[in-house]
């Protein structure tokens, strides 16, 4: 199980199939760890001190349904 | 007189279109499916007192239909005192075809939360509001040794 441990504490574990981890479940080598998909982004929020007042901000028109 | 056609292209491309917004705990991508399940899935945060700071969370944001490029950035406001408490700096975000799907997992550190009500997750794709999740924090009597528990 490969797992990320991002800066707040979040964790995101990418999970192994049992056959790789060894018949006990014993760690992967770090150079067989998957990479995360590309289509995923990984991002992290920023806390605003003093928070910031909100702004109007148009809205995306809402499209019809196929 | 030849007959003429004049196509009126707008000037601007259509945004994603937000699929799911969903706060949780935490995440486990399995490795070869890429199948992805969340733990710890809420929309509303149990303390024994306000003001309170939140346990670190995550969002899951899923997006498609996208043309191109987006710069995406996610807020977090407090709609009682019409405030922006955190904010996502903009994701280059591309959809190198329609039918890609986009999913972000916004890592969210320990949140100030100033008073007891309703907050918005609010994800915006090139400046536009393309869709918000409400979440509401309220006073929870019961766990008043838990300070930092959160309802699920």
């Amino acid at each position: 199980m490969r797992e990320i441990r991002l800066l707040s504490g979040v964790k995101i574990k990418i999970q192994m199939p049992a056959e790789e981890r060894g018949a006990k479940g014993g760690k992967v080598r770090s150079d067989r760890l998957p990479p995360v998909p590309a289509n995923i982004y990984v991002g992290t929020m920023e806390t605003l001190n003093p928070p910031e007042p909100i702004k109007p901000r148009p809205k995306a028109p809402r499209r019809k349904s196929k | 007189m030849p007959f003429q056609v004049t196509a009126i292209m707008p000037d601007t491309k259509p945004p994603p279109v937000c699929k799911a917004i969903l706060l949780f705990d935490q995440v486990i991508i399995d490795a070869i499916s890429e199948r992805i399940s969340l733990i710890g899935i809420f929309d509303v945060l149990g303390f024994s007192s306000f003001p309170h700071e939140t346990q670190p969370f995550a969002a899951y944001v899923e997006l498609v239909d996208g043309i191109g490029k987006y710069a995406l950035t996610i807020e977090v406001n407090d709609l009682q005192a019409g405030t922006i408490l955190a904010r996502q700096p903009a994701i280059e975000l591309e959809f190198p075809e329609r039918v890609n799907k986009a999913v972000l997992l916004i890592n969210c550190a320990r949140l100030h939360l100033p008073q007891e009500g309703a907050y918005d997750f609010v994800v915006f794709a090139d400046n536009q509001e393309i869709d918000r999740q409400k979440f509401v924090a309220r006073t929870v009597q019961a766990w008043t040794d838990q300070g930092d528990s959160e309802d699920a």
